[in-house]
């Protein structure tokens, strides 16, 4: 469970970058609920996702992740709870480590490391087991660098580590928009497989609006640092992706409608 | 496979050269839409060198025909090759798409008289007929004092109407959005949240009923039919343009106008919320505004079909108040139904059957008040089509100031919609019958 408690931040403050990236965000996901989150760019979708996973500290408010108050935390200790794949498939993964190194560091993620053998064996049976599910072929590479895969293989490789302790929280920042549409469909289709067995509570950043229609329970839309709509329930189950595009047409329309636009309507508007 | 486009006066000739089956399919498919799409209505293929075609390419054959039949066109294979032409006999479809030769060919028109603006032509056709009578309903005002009292309305097939309004029977005012009634139909743009426009269409007795907080209402026929095509220099022809000469070929000083146009872009606005919710001042004021009209500075709708509904007048018309500049000289009111595409069919059509097609698909995009937005190099500009059918009707002034009857004519209106009156008396009534005749 995540509980957002109307978090502000702003970057630069008083300075002419200053950029009011969150303005009183309130959000409360429960228990095993995959929420989508959309937004334009520069709408505050990341800079959220990066608030609760503690790449820096929010200016107001407060975060709770599974019930502990969070906010204070230093992104390490985070980890603990939130497991995160990021948009560049190059993040996340330590790229001269092999396969099933990149693993070991994974399943002590926020757990003492101690001196035992990290590539026990222990952990790489399941471990081919779980990969050998990708079906990439990757289960007899187990001891290659993981900088030597592909995109699409990185990525499904980070959420299979992301998700491997089973996290309180799982965040995805736009985790296929750098993959072909092939590799992404098979992120994808694995990121659904993953989080509806383990019944993850999950926060997704996508520019896509079929993922978006078709994937989770709830869609939060973002805009200049708020949420503007949360569509969950029946709204979000007849939801067509058309009917998100014409979502975001009306916020850039909303915004076109200047002082003389106004003008030009109040003369020729009945 | 080849494809090759030749025009000729009166028909587009396709010619194909090389395999018809399921991999070109969909290709030849695309080029015959896009054809149409371009307003040809005539179309002939010619196949001598075509060597082979599957199952995939006769059921593309047969689609095609069946578009164009939708829309009164011809399609017709002139020259088959022997595999093809013994393909279409085993198949039994010789006779639906080898033309036997007398039938098809030239646009035979019955049209009166053709006209020329700047950037269209036109073909007219007249129907002797009793006209429109058309009168205002509520305040204009309505924005800044929020609706007053509405009235019951039944659209019939000979209904006109526009307006802000909604369908249904209760609780109308909580859906206010822009509104029209042409022919049997009406659709609005609700405001109580649902972004998709709602409409009715006759179906037997089943009549549209709504209410029209404020607008124009009117019932009749249209005794004049132009058919309009923008001329190949200039592609795209403006609404002010084609409501100059709907009032020139009408020589009236105001006319009703139904047209369903296929679309180059419309330039509109739309309520966001009900005005009878939040009664409070300021609404056009910036930035409240935004919460009030919805409206994009660009031309929205491009390639689509659209329901229009309106009426154009010279400087003086005592409908004035709910007229606003439309170009030099013309005032108007237009409102606007955006539906998928779909090609109108040429020559003379009928107005019911024509509107009630376009409801076919079940999709309304939107409903639009259309705009002349003149903030010159910033501006959208206006609404602008490619061809289309303008049903055009002289409107003899309407007595002035018609507010002052609406009480009276609720009363009487609702009366009949609560069932008490005869299915006569739930038809359109208008507020003061005197209020001519053409």
């Amino acid at each position: 469970m995540l509980e957002i408690q109307s978090i502000r931040k702003t970057f630069n403050p008083g300075t002419v970058n200053e950029v009011r990236a969150l303005q009183g965000v309130d959000l409360v996901i429960e228990e095993g609920s995959f929420v989508i989150v959309l937004g334009m760019n520069g709408s505050g979708k990341s800079t959220l996702l990066n608030a609760v996973a503690g790449s820096f500290f929010v200016d107001a408010g407060q975060i709770r992740v599974a019930g502990k108050n969070v906010t204070k935390w230093p992104e390490h200790r985070r980890a603990k709870l939130i497991g995160r794949v990021f948009q560049n498939p190059f993040s996340g993964t330590a790229p001269s480590m092999s396969i099933a190194e990149n693993f070991a560091l994974a399943t002590h993620r926020g757990r003492p490391r101690g001196l035992g053998w990290a590539l026990s064996r222990g952990l790489m049976d399941p471990l081919r087991d779980r990969i050998a599910g990708l079906k990439m072929g990757l289960e007899n590479r187990l001891d290659n660098a993981i900088g030597s895969l592909s995109g699409g293989q990185r990525q499904a490789l980070t959420l299979l580590m992301a998700s491997w302790l089973k996290p309180d929280l799982l965040l995805l920042d736009e985790h296929t928009a750098a993959l072909d549409p092939k590799s992404a469909e098979q992120v994808i289709a694995l990121t659904n497989e993953v989080i509806t067995r383990d019944k993850l509570t999950t926060l997704m950043v996508t520019h896509s609006m079929p993922q978006a229609v078709s994937l989770g329970d709830r869609i939060i839309m973002m805009h200049g640092g708020k949420i503007l709509h949360d569509l969950q329930g029946p709204e979000k189950k007849r939801l067509r992706p058309e009917d998100l595009i014409e979502r975001f047409n009306a916020i850039r329309a909303r915004e076109q409608l200047d002082e003389s636009a106004a003008d030009m309507l109040r003369k020729n508007y009945i | 496979m080849e494809i090759t486009q030749i025009k000729s006066d009166q028909s587009l000739i396709i010619r194909l050269v090389g395999r018809l089956d399921a991999s070109w399919s969909e290709t030849v498919r695309n080029e015959f839409s896009a054809a149409v799409r371009s307003g040809e209505h005539h179309i002939t293929l010619e196949m001598a060198e075509v060597d082979y075609i599957s199952s995939a390419g006769l059921g593309t054959l047969l689609i095609l025909y069946k578009e164009l039949l939708a829309i009164k066109g011809d399609f017709g294979i002139s020259t088959a090759s022997p595999f093809v032409e013994s393909a279409l006999n085993l198949a039994g479809l010789s006779q639906f798409l080898i033309p036997t030769g007398e039938a098809t060919g030239a646009t035979k028109s019955d049209s009166n008289r053709s006209a020329r603006s700047p950037q269209a032509t036109y073909e007219v056709f007249t129907t002797p007929g009793p006209g429109l009578r058309l009168a205002m309903t509520g305040d204009p005002d309505i924005l800044h004092k929020g609706a007053g009292p509405t009235r019951n309305l039944t659209f019939g097939p000979t209904s006109f109407a526009f307006g802000i309004g909604a369908l249904g029977e209760d609780e109308c005012e909580e859906r206010f959005g822009e509104f029209l009634a042409v022919a049997g139909t009406a659709v609005f743009q609700p405001t109580d949240g649902a972004n998709r426009p709602d409409f009715v269409v006759r179906t037997g007795d089943f009549l549209p009923r709504g209410c029209l907080a404020v607008g124009l209402i009117g019932e009749g026929e249209f005794p004049l039919l132009a058919r309009f095509e923008a001329t190949a220099e200039s592609r795209t022809v403006g609404l002010s343009e084609l409501a100059t000469t709907a009032l020139e070929l009408s020589g009236a000083e105001s006319v009703a106008i139904t047209a369903i146009v296929e679309t180059a872009g419309l330039v509109g606005t739309a309520l966001r919320q009900s005005p009878a919710r939040n009664p409070k001042d300021a609404r056009l004021e910036f930035p409240q505004i935004r919460d009030w009209l919805a409206f994009s500075n660009e031309r929205v709708f491009r390639d689509a079909t659209a329901l229009l509904a309106g009426v154009v007048a010279r400087e003086g018309s005592s409908l004035q108040p709910l007229l606003r500049p439309i170009g030099p000289g013309l005032f108007g009111h237009f409102h606007a139904a955006a539906f998928p595409y779909r090609p109108v069919q040429k020559g003379r059509i009928a107005l019911e059957p024509s509107v009630t097609a376009l409801f076919e698909n079940n999709t309304v995009h939107a409903v639009l008040h259309l705009l002349n937005d003149d903030r010159g190099f910033t501006g959208a500009g206006e609404s602008e089509f490619l061809r289309g059918a303008l049903w055009i009707a002289p409107i003899e002034e309407s007595e002035p100031s018609p507010f002052t009857t609406s009480e009276a004519d609720a009363t009487s209106s609702h009366s009949a919609c609560n069932g008490s009156g005869e299915a006569r008396t739930a038809r359109l009534s208008i507020p003061n019958p005197k209020s001519a005749i053409v």
